[in-house]
């Protein structure tokens, strides 16, 4: 029984058709990145698993179709962090992460214990408890992007989508979100599919990668497998060079040749 | 300057002949022309008895038609409501369009916008500037002076000895009341009033009534703005609606009114629904007027 | 075990979901109270308080009346003043929620009640009615004309919003709002010129009043009003999940459409009740939640409720402030609620500490 199955997803936006008949599967407790050029319909793909966007094709979740959800059964599989999410300055960070919990609050009614106790867990995972009552608009950025995580924890779903959660934050940073994503992994049996910038980051922690693009899986399996210099040359259009690290693969920007100041000049 | 010295040496003329007729004989009925007027804001000249007459004021209107020179008006403004065998046109007496009066090729424009006498003089169409009358003397300045621009001086005296003899008669019928009875005359139904100074209140003040609005208006307007519960603090005995036809008043809704069924005018039925045009108008209807007042003055139970 | 014992030690204490204290509770409705007294015992006719008061026991059941008002003093009191001071809380109560509840909807500090052209479609009724029938204020059309507007060009501003496409609902339903608005004022302006003697008529109404209150005005707007309040109370929590965008908040299980759909029905059908007896006011709506979000909070379980009575008091007061100031002339209360209350916004704005 696969978390999540995508199968013959098109997404058409404005015109432009983003997702090309794209299929996947990820298994439960996988942790899958999705790596491509810009504009090749990452976001987009999150999104439609999300069923954020309309969408032709069928995205099922653990065998059940996202399309017949009610939007509160589908919270409850699968949670989502945006690449940009909306923080209302003035919303403490409790308040925003308890926010979370609204897949399992009634319509008319307000948080329970079980509410307030799943927020208070998620703030220590991500060791921000005590910025609980701070308003979002005073924390850094780092801060900022702990709490956006908190309330997808609290959301207590199976599944996690990240849409480049970490591009913006510090090496440090970047590094601690995703070993603490890595820890919920293992301890709360998530399944993660990550669309990632960082070609190093995806090889180094993920379990399994794809590459998207211009809306088309053009490679799927293990980082080793994928993340290839000629493959990053076709669809990245950069020069790369691909080393294998202690701690997975490593891949460095490499200048094949030097424009020299004589031949600007000229 | 010769020219107008020939005029003005005739119309001496036609004086003194007039003066030198034997006593008894009627005043010439009809006027002689060129006439000359000493209207308030200048003189005005009109060379011929005018034929093709133009008013833009519903009172002129009125009284042009109670003088007998209707015969003579061909076009008269959009509110000149009466008397209703009056040519009623599009023209408007408060966005005079002077192309449109002229298009009516006018010998006499009477009118009561300012805003028009100078074009009138550039076209050079005889204009007779009639403002509102603060003062029923006012009202009798201006018949006469229609009466001499139209050719109808004599029946102008006629109407104007007329009313006084009515108005006079009314005012010495009114029944013996103890103090003033208190009224008020509502203009619309944003409770706006007039105080005595005006036309209106001046009309009320002959009967002996006191006005409520009098002690309101701290401005000096003239047309102060009252509040429910002045009103029904004030209890006046008498209630007069001129804002029947403009915006649905009645005896019925005023007793509708949150709290007025505390008043007397409305505990008694004394609730008076005045034709609007007559209320704001200065001609020889405001003796109609008077004697729907007094009507209603004489119907209230004689005090204790 | 680190765990448990840090969950102790924080108890659940450091994570408060936004509630309504007790304090804030107490002093709204102190506020309002207070302004209710003031609203009733002044006026232009002095009327003794002792006596007011003696009166007003009177009206509770089982509670003799051992006042010895005269019959213009009661009935200024119970039929004039009591009235207008009770639709005064209810109009000034109904627009600063609803406008609370446009301003969650549509995530938009700057929305107000008549957003989505309220405001331009209940002046145009009023003005119809004013101007091409004989009947005028106080007429049983007016109210009618007024609702029936205002609910009318909501709804073609949503008819016309919504064809803009899912991803930009939002931004699409305010620009239809401004669309409708200017359209309507634009036929409104071209009627009021054709029909200029019944100018000061349709301004008076348009300036907002309250002159016309009796009770069979409270009894007109109360069940629109009180359904409309109810709806959006009851969404507080929701409008609070909604400030973080309509994606995100589908993404916790919320129906974004759907929610706006229901919250701008309800704050429409109370607004549009309020306009159709009060006439177009103007600022209450706008600020009053502001002030609320500055002094207590911005969590619409916060907002909503202490809306409903500060805006109920501050329309009180304006509408003192509006009947005594030029008496027995009457200010239009559109016009207090904006002379007094920019000046004051201004002040809370340089004293409050908090973010808004």
């Amino acid at each position: 029984m696969t978390a999540i199955e995508v199968r013959n997803l098109s997404v058409t936006l404005g015109g432009r058709m983003i997702l090309r008949d794209v299929s996947l599967a990820v298994a439960p407790g996988e942790w899958v990145g999705l790596i491509g050029p810009n504009g090749a319909g990452k976001t987009t793909l999150l999104r439609a698993i999300a069923t954020l966007v309309p969408r032709s094709g069928a995205v099922l979740f653990d065998g059940r179709d996202a399309g017949v959800l009610r939007p509160r059964d589908r919270a409850r599989c699968v949670a989502i962090v945006a690449q940009r999410p909306l923080l209302p300055d003035a919303m403490s960070v409790a308040e925003y992460v308890l926010l979370g919990r609204s897949p399992y609050v009634s319509y008319f009614g307000t948080e329970t214990r079980t509410d307030v106790e799943a927020v208070a867990s998620a703030l220590e995972r991500l060791g921000i408890e005590g910025f609980a009552d701070r308003p979002l608009g005073t924390l850094s950025g780092g801060e900022q992007q702990r709490a956006v995580l908190a309330r997808a924890i609290a959301q207590n779903a199976p599944t996690l989508l990240l849409d480049e959660g970490t591009s913006a934050l510090d090496v440090g940073a970047q590094q601690q979100v995703l070993e603490l994503v890595s820890e919920l992994r293992s301890s709360e049996k998530l399944t993660v599919l990550s669309a990632m910038h960082d070609l190093t980051l995806a090889g180094q922690f993920t379990d399994r990668v794809a590459l998207l693009s211009a809306g088309e899986i053009v490679a799927r399996g293990s980082p080793e497998e994928v993340i290839r210099e000629d493959l990053v040359r076709a669809h990245y259009g950069a020069e790369v060079r691909v080393t294998h690290g202690p701690d997975g693969i490593v891949v460095s920007p490499v200048r094949s040749r030097r424009t020299t100041s004589e031949e600007v000049r000229a | 300057m010769r020219r107008s010295l020939s005029i003005v040496l005739l119309v001496f003329v036609a004086a003194a002949c007039g003066d030198a007729r034997p006593a008894g004989t009627p005043a010439l009925s009809t006027g002689s022309f060129p006439a000359t007027i000493q209207a308030s804001s200048g003189s005005v000249t009109i060379p011929a008895r005018p034929a093709r007459i133009v008013s833009l004021s519903p009172t002129s209107t009125e009284i042009l038609f109670a003088i007998g020179a209707g015969a003579q008006v061909i076009a008269v403004d959009d509110q000149s409501t009466y008397p209703p065998t009056a040519p009623k046109t599009t023209l408007s007496g408060f966005e005079p369009n002077i192309e449109a009066i002229a298009s009516y090729r006018p010998d006499l424009v009477v009118f009561s916008n300012k805003a028009i006498a100078e074009k009138l003089t550039a076209l050079s169409i005889p204009g007779l500037y009639h403002d509102a009358a603060a003062t029923l003397d006012d009202t009798y300045r201006q018949v006469n002076e229609l009466g001499t621009a139209t050719g109808h001086v004599g029946d102008a005296a006629k109407l104007v000895s007329s009313m006084r003899k009515e108005i006079g008669e009314i005012a010495a019928a009114v029944k013996e009341n103890e103090g003033e009875p208190a009224y008020y005359h509502e203009l619309d139904s944003t409770y706006f009033s007039v105080t005595s100074k005006t036309f209106i209140g001046s009309v009320y003040a002959l009967l002996g009534l006191r006005n409520i609005a009098d002690a309101a208006d701290a401005q000096g307007t003239g047309y102060p703005q009252l509040s429910a519960e002045y009103i029904i603090q004030a209890n006046p005995a008498l209630i007069f609606l001129a804002d029947t036809k403009c915006c649905g008043q009645s005896a019925t809704t005023v007793a509708k009114r949150a709290g007025w069924n505390q008043i007397d005018a409305v505990k008694g039925g004394h609730v008076i629904a005045l034709d609007d045009d007559i209320a704001s108008r200065w001609g020889p209807r405001i003796v109609d007027f008077l004697r729907t007042v007094s009507d209603a003055l004489n119907a209230l139970p004689s005090a204790a | 075990m680190a765990v448990a014992s840090v969950r102790e030690r924080l108890g659940a204490n450091r994570v408060r979901p936004a509630r309504l204290r007790i304090g804030w509770v107490a002093g709204g409705v102190a506020f309002l109270i207070g302004a209710v007294a003031l609203g009733v015992f002044i006026g232009p006719v002095g009327i003794s308080p002792v006596q007011a008061l003696r009166r007003l026991a009177g009206l509770l059941p089982f509670v003799d009346d051992t006042s010895n008002l005269s019959a213009q003093h009661e009935a200024i009191l119970v039929q004039l003043r009591l009235p207008r001071v009770v639709l005064a809380a209810m109009v000034g109560g109904t627009l600063a929620i609803s406008g609370a509840a446009y301003q969650g909807a549509f995530r938009n500090p700057m929305a107000d009640p008549y957003l989505l052209g309220a405001a331009a479609g209940a002046g145009l009724g009023a003005t119809i009615v004013i101007t091409y029938t004989s009947a005028g204020f106080g007429s049983d059309l007016m109210p009618i004309a007024a609702f029936v507007g205002a609910l009318a060009a909501v709804a073609l501003a949503y008819a016309i919003g919504r064809a803009g496409g899912v991803g930009r609902t939002v931004t699409s339903l305010i620009l239809a709002g401004i669309a409708i608005t200017s359209f309507l004022t634009a036929i409104q302006t071209y009627v009021q010129q054709r029909q200029s003697q019944t100018l000061r008529e349709v301004y008076g109404w348009i300036l907002g009043r309250l002159t016309t209150a009796g009770w069979s005005d409270v009894v007109l707007a109360l069940p629109y009003m009180a359904v409309g309040i109810a709806v959006i109370l009851s969404h507080r929590r929701l409008l609070d999940v909604l400030s973080v965008g309509d994606e995100e908040a589908t993404s916790v299980g919320i129906r974004a459409a759907r929610v706006r759909l229901i919250v701008v029905v309800a704050a429409s059908l109370a607004t549009a009740a309020a306009v159709a007896v009060s006439g177009l006011i103007g600022f209450v709506g706008l600020i009053v939640p502001h002030v609320v979000r500055l002094v207590a909070g911005s969590s619409y379980r916060v907002v909503l409720p202490l809306s409903l009575a500060f805006g109920g008091a501050f329309l009180i007061l304006c509408d003192l402030l509006g009947r005594t100031l030029i008496s027995p002339a009457e200010l239009p209360i559109g016009v207090v609620t904006a002379f007094f209350g920019a000046p004051f916004f201004a002040l809370v704005l340089r004293t409050s500490r908090k973010t808004l």
